[in-house]
């Protein structure tokens, strides 16, 4: 699958924990991502600030995708796969979704030097995932959107003993 | 996410328990220009039991300020957490919106000219 060669392609080393979600596009299903993220920062020992910074970097993603994404087709078999995984002191976030094409990247930045309450706020959901996460990546592969966004994971991220070397 | 309005004289008090994103954001926008069409003017928004704040939720919180300001009337912030906080900060809105660590100062802060 697709997905899975890209999760390789973007860490080239061991993924230490894994998780994977399939999403319909219904915006009611981002609160089974929410559940899932909670389980996964437990599993993975992250602390509630950075289980909170993917909670917000999701919803924008997903959030996007589900609202416009799919508007050609509304009742179509709208998918969104949603992979989290920790390697070598990393997150990563790879989002997959059979939309139509969209490289949230190329949107425009919104105009933070001028005051807000004057400003459009287009792109400001992508910009505050930017913020959050130290890189990102889109591609397009098999005719599908994937988004592989990084962030390294501070010390203080993390609590108590990770699982080692193994996939959960 | 629950909404709960709370009336103190003329300045009335906004709390989210649970999170301000795509999913709720429609809800306490509804509830919150109800309020305003009802005559609302100084509205405190209290993120006391706020989870985590998305931009569905920023652009709430705009369209309300915006709205206010028209009116002669004013929106201030409270009590963010570090997410919350941090998403406000990132995204420039501290540039428009006070922030205040209590209630009380907010409050305070809301009504004055």
């Amino acid at each position: 699958m697709a997905d899975c060669l890209s999760l390789r392609q973007a860490l080239r080393v061991s993924v230490v924990v894994h998780y994977s979600l399939t999403l319909n596009n219904q915006l009611t299903d981002i609160a089974h991502l929410n559940e899932s993220i909670e389980s996964f920062s437990i599993r993975a020992g992250l602390n509630q600030r950075l289980s909170l910074q993917m909670k917000v970097v999701l919803d924008e993603i997903v959030g996007n995708i589900i609202k416009y994404g799919f508007t050609d087709n509304r009742n179509s078999s709208g998918k969104i796969n949603v992979e989290i995984a920790i390697s070598s002191d990393t997150l990563i976030l790879i989002v997959t979704d059979n939309a139509r094409f969209f490289n949230p990247l190329t949107q425009s930045r919104p105009d933070l030097s001028s005051n807000p309450e004057n400003r459009e706020l287009g792109g400001l959901g992508i910009y505050i995932v930017g913020k959050i996460m130290d890189e990102m990546q889109y591609q397009r592969i098999d005719g599908k959107n994937v988004l592989t966004l990084s962030k390294s994971i501070p010390d203080e991220s993390v609590s108590g003993d990770r699982p080692d070397s193994k996939t959960i | 996410m629950k909404v709960i309005l709370t009336y103190t004289e003329s300045i009335l008090v906004a709390q989210f328990n649970g999170s301000l994103d795509t999913v709720t954001a429609p809800e306490a926008e509804t509830q919150l220009m109800n309020k305003v069409d009802e005559g609302a003017k100084f509205i405190v928004i209290d993120f006391g039991m706020t989870e985590y704040i998305a931009s569905s939720g920023l652009r709430v919180l705009l369209k309300l300020s915006r709205t206010l300001k028209k009116q002669g009337g004013r929106v201030s912030l409270c009590r963010g957490n570090q997410q919350v906080q941090e998403v406000l900060e990132i995204s420039g809105f501290l540039q428009i919106f006070e922030h205040f660590p209590t209630l009380e100062e907010a409050m305070n802060s809301v009504t004055m000219a």
